[in-house]
């Protein structure tokens, strides 16, 4: 596989003595490696897995000389206003403000180099045939309401989540593989067949699957439960949404929640766990994404991600704002344009090429992306594993004269009599709308069809997403990693995943790969396999993979910003929340100015 | 016996002798008024401006609105391109120009909307009396308690959500022109009603009556005529109300969708850009800015030109 035309883009965006630069050879290792912990955690009796960093004076307790003294140490994020309604994974997962998830601890976290390590479960081990899981619970941990954590929770948070009355919003990521999961979903069976159960005790957790699941450590970094004592008090996981209910076995606390203002979290002075934070005050400053930038500019927001190219400009045009500025790999998000492929037109295959051959993805990238994103021809990102663009890239790539040949062929010739389309956009940033606008003009241009753009809150979205059937005809999103296994990122495209596209090729390909545990290179191929029906069916078109620039002001400080062993110096996904090691490795120091 | 200036002698005898001066009609009358208005008169030359623009966009527009080339995103203003390029490369001169169009379309759409609605009532409740006029009153009393600009953010935002997507299935600026003019007829409805209570009691409504006209008869031939003059001001003045709720929406982000252009959404679009692309903001705000101005100061002026006190 020679994944280095294909990275170059992605590496080679900044100057080589640029400190935003990567080195191509790291980036490749980095994926290597990540593959191989993932195989590392199939081995049933194997050593529990133990990767990670070194641990840092802050993991120590002892605060750095520079650091701010505790009543300083705030840190200020900037949220969505219009998306902030929950504060936990297992209630909705897309309708939490960006920084969520502090509660409680998934049973594995994932550290900076992408490395599964152990969470609230200290070890666990798979059976032979791959279907069997057992994890270990620490003991000794509690909730603030005196409860301790136990694997009683886990069983009451899954079976929450796959209640149908609860019409969780990511059922579909344990679709086909929890057992019961399906029919639980679905209705057609009780949520106490869900295969989330205690073990030989209260602290074993075991869970059991329909298929051979090597990957299945790494996808419970999604496992931060809910309080099994507040579910059954309050009914619902929206206890967390009050200070005066809100229960948490995790280093915060919800102190403050002021709708349109603020939501506030506290360091939880009952704490057990093992996380040593050292940031005593955390906020979510509620705004719309346009605001965002003057807030950073005017300190009232210490993180900014995504920005607008205007922002960044402004930002890298002046020496000391360019410091502040970091990028990463964030979770190798994919944006695409999709389908409704079970409808007219998109039900035609001559139209989804021609759309996808319509899009010129390197003008995109030079006038409007910029080192935001590299143009995308497949769907696993370059550097995640099996990641193939270069083999793929003729498939999707721009060709407006194909494009036409096809509409034509597809019976719209010059875009004739062609329905004028609605895309529908999730909650857009400044970015999001100038990308979406430019796919707008170059459909016009390339193929003389219209296509309006459409805003929709990331609420409604969602739910039209996942309605089945699905209430969009068109739309344009994004997709990153959930774990670092193409398992994962395949997997929205199997049939009653994300969307309406159903291949029976794909679905066994995907199957046989997920569940194959011999050779790791064999298991590569077969996802590539798998991968390449995907593309050359085009149920969606792949306009580019996302860098993850940040604004970082200059007062966060710690390990969260060293080089990871690529080379990258920036807030690892999923930011800051107990799923990853960032929260042990950041702390405010002396220089910050009073905010908050 | 001194004598007199012969011009001034005929000038001052004129009325005694009877020599006729050429009558006016109200009309001329109301025009010399108007016409005295500088005001008026810059609010005439924009309103006739922006509507020659609407009109003939396509003809004035250098480019269509969703023309884009991405080479020249980002341009400031240069002979090439007068007002400068957008993110995408669209030429803002065109982009204003349609965005022009838009804004009239909407707000006379709307307006006409609000008056198909408001018109009849009022003439209908201040016709009849009664229950009617009781009903009418309730729901104008309904209307007005619900602050217009929120209740249009509100209907937008249940439109938008696919709430009713059988009844508003003809495109977003019909959706706007709906929810514009949903909100709009009350100061309408209210006018008409006030205007048909004051001229029903006419003598010549009493005398049309007496000789047997129908009420639609009074209603249409006597009382609306009559009642038009102040309700044209009102509708003159609606209009800019309308270009604001529409832009007011647009900015939100619920009104117009892209790449329809329309100048409240490229200002609320160039707003993280406004340290370093300032032409982004400008050029549509000042198109919205004359706008108004222009239909207010036309408003004003026809409202002092048609003072029935002057007449």
């Amino acid at each position: 596989m020679n994944e280095k035309n294909s990275l170059s883009e992605v590496l080679d965006q900044f100057p080589k003595d640029d400190p935003l630069s990567v080195s191509r050879r790291r980036f490749i290792a980095a994926g290597a490696a990540a593959m191989a912990t993932g195989f590392l955690a199939t081995n049933a009796g194997a050593a529990p897995l133990q990767g990670g960093r070194m641990a840092t004076a802050l993991r120590q307790g002892t605060p750095p000389a520079d650091a701010a003294p505790p009543e300083k140490q705030l840190i200020i994020f900037p949220a969505d206003v219009g998306i902030a309604k929950v504060l936990d994974f297992y209630e909705q997962v897309y309708q939490r403000p960006f920084v969520a998830d502090l509660f409680s601890e998934p049973l594995v976290r994932m550290n900076r180099e992408f490395e599964i390590i152990p969470g609230v479960a200290d070890s666990w081990e798979g059976s032979e045939d791959g279907k069997t899981w057992t994890f270990k619970l620490r003991q000794g941990l509690t909730w603030t309401d005196g409860n301790p954590l136990t694997a009683a929770d886990w069983v009451a948070t899954f079976q929450y989540a796959a209640n149908p009355e609860h019409a969780w919003d990511f059922t579909w990521f344990f679709r086909d593989v929890i057992t019961g999961w399906n029919d639980a979903v679905d209705g057609k069976a009780g949520i106490d067949k869900v295969g989330v159960a205690q073990g030989a005790s209260e602290y074993e957790l075991v869970i059991s699957t329909d298929v051979p699941a090597p990957y299945m450590p790494a996808m419970m970094l999604y496992s931060l439960p809910l309080s099994a004592a507040a579910l059954k008090e309050h009914g619902s996981g929206v206890y967390n949404s009050d200070p005066a209910t809100a229960v948490s076995c995790g280093p915060y606390v919800l102190s403050e929640w002021t709708p349109q203002q603020q939501i506030v979290y506290t360091k939880n002075p009952n704490y057990t766990g093992t996380m040593n934070v050292m940031v005593e005050k955390v906020i979510n400053r509620l705004a719309t994404p346009d605001t965002y930038f003057t807030m950073y500019q005017n300190n009232e927001v210490d993180y900014l991600e995504e920005p607008d190219p205007a922002s960044l400009t402004l930002m890298m045009g002046d020496e000391a704002t360019a410091k502040e500025v970091h990028s990463g790999v964030g979770d190798f998000p994919t944006w695409y344009i999709f389908f409704d492929v079970t409808k007219a037109p998109f039900d035609n295959k001559m139209v989804r090429q021609a759309w996808s051959h319509a899009i010129d993805r390197d003008t995109l990238k030079s006038q409007v992306l910029g080192p935001s994103g590299t143009p995308a021809y497949s769907w696993l990102a370059p550097g995640f594993p099996a990641s193939q663009r270069e083999a793929l890239q003729d498939i999707q790539k721009f060709d407006p004269a194909m494009a036409k040949d096809l509409l034509s062929q597809a019976g719209f010739p010059d875009g004739k009599d062609f329905p004028k389309q609605t895309m529908w956009l999730r909650a857009p940033s400044p970015l999001d709308k100038t990308v979406a606008g430019a796919l707008s003009a170059m459909l016009k241009e390339n193929l003389n069809i219209e296509v309006e753009l459409e805003e929709h809150d990331s609420a409604g979205f969602t739910a039209a997403l996942n309605a089945k059937p699905t209430q969009i005809l068109l739309g344009w999103v994004r997709y990153g990693m959930d774990y670092l296994d193409p398992s994962n990122m395949l997997s929205v495209w199997k049939t009653g995943g994300r969307h309406s596209w159903s291949n029976p090729d794909f679905d066994a390909k995907l199957k046989e790969a997920s569940e194959y545990l011999g050779a790791p290179e064999e298991r590569i191929k077969l996802f590539q396999e798998a991968e390449r029906i995907l593309v050359e069916d085009v149920p969606a078109v792949f306009v580019y993979h996302g860098t993850r620039v940040q604004f970082i002001k200059p007062w966060l400080k710690g390990d969260f910003l060293t080089p990871d062993k690529n080379g990258i110096s920036a807030m690892h996904w999923p930011a800051y929340t107990t799923m990853d090691t960032v929260p042990e490795e950041i702390y405010v120091s002396s220089d910050a100015p009073d905010r908050g | 016996m001194a004598t007199t200036d012969a011009t001034t002698l005929s000038a001052s005898v004129e009325p005694t002798l009877g020599v006729r001066r050429k009558s006016r009609t109200n009309f001329q009358l109301a025009k010399q008024r108007f016409f005295r208005q500088k005001l008026a008169v810059v609010g005439l030359v924009l309103v006739v401006l922006f509507l020659f623009c609407a009109l003939f966009a396509p003809l004035l527009a250098p480019t269509g609105y969703a023309d884009a080339n991405l080479m020249d995103a980002n341009k400031f203003p240069s002979r090439e391109f007068p007002f400068g390029t957008d993110t995408i490369g669209h030429d803002m001169v065109s982009r204003v120009i349609y965005g022009i169009r838009t804004s009239m379309v909407v707000a006379f759409s709307a307006v006409a909307l609000a008056c198909l609605i408001g018109v009849p009532l009022g003439l209908a409740a201040g016709l009849k009396g009664g229950l009617l006029d009781f009903i009418v009153l309730r729901l104008v009393e309904i209307m007005t308690a619900l602050p217009g600009i929120l209740f249009a953010i509100f209907l937008m935002s249940v439109i938008n959500s696919g709430a009713f997507k059988r009844i508003f299935v003809g495109g977003q600026v019909m959706n706007v022109v709906v929810v514009i003019g949903i909100t709009s007829w009350v100061p309408l409805c209210r006018l008409m009603r006030a205007q048909i209570l004051q001229l029903r009691e006419q003598e010549y409504v009493t005398a049309a009556r007496s000789i047997g006209a129908t009420e639609y008869r009074v209603a249409v031939s006597h009382l609306l005529p009559n009642a038009v003059p102040p309700l044209i001001i009102a509708i003159t003045l609606a209009i800019p109300a309308a270009i604001f709720a529409e832009a007011g929406l647009s900015f939100l982000g619920i009104g117009i969708n892209e790449p329809v252009p329309s100048l409240g959404k490229m200002v609320s679009d160039s707003r993280q850009y406004i340290q370093l692309y300032w032409h982004l903001g400008l050029f549509p705000s000042l198109a919205i800015a004359l706008a108004v101005l222009g239909f207010a100061f036309l408003g004003d002026g026809l409202r002092d030109a048609l003072d029935p006190r002057q007449i």
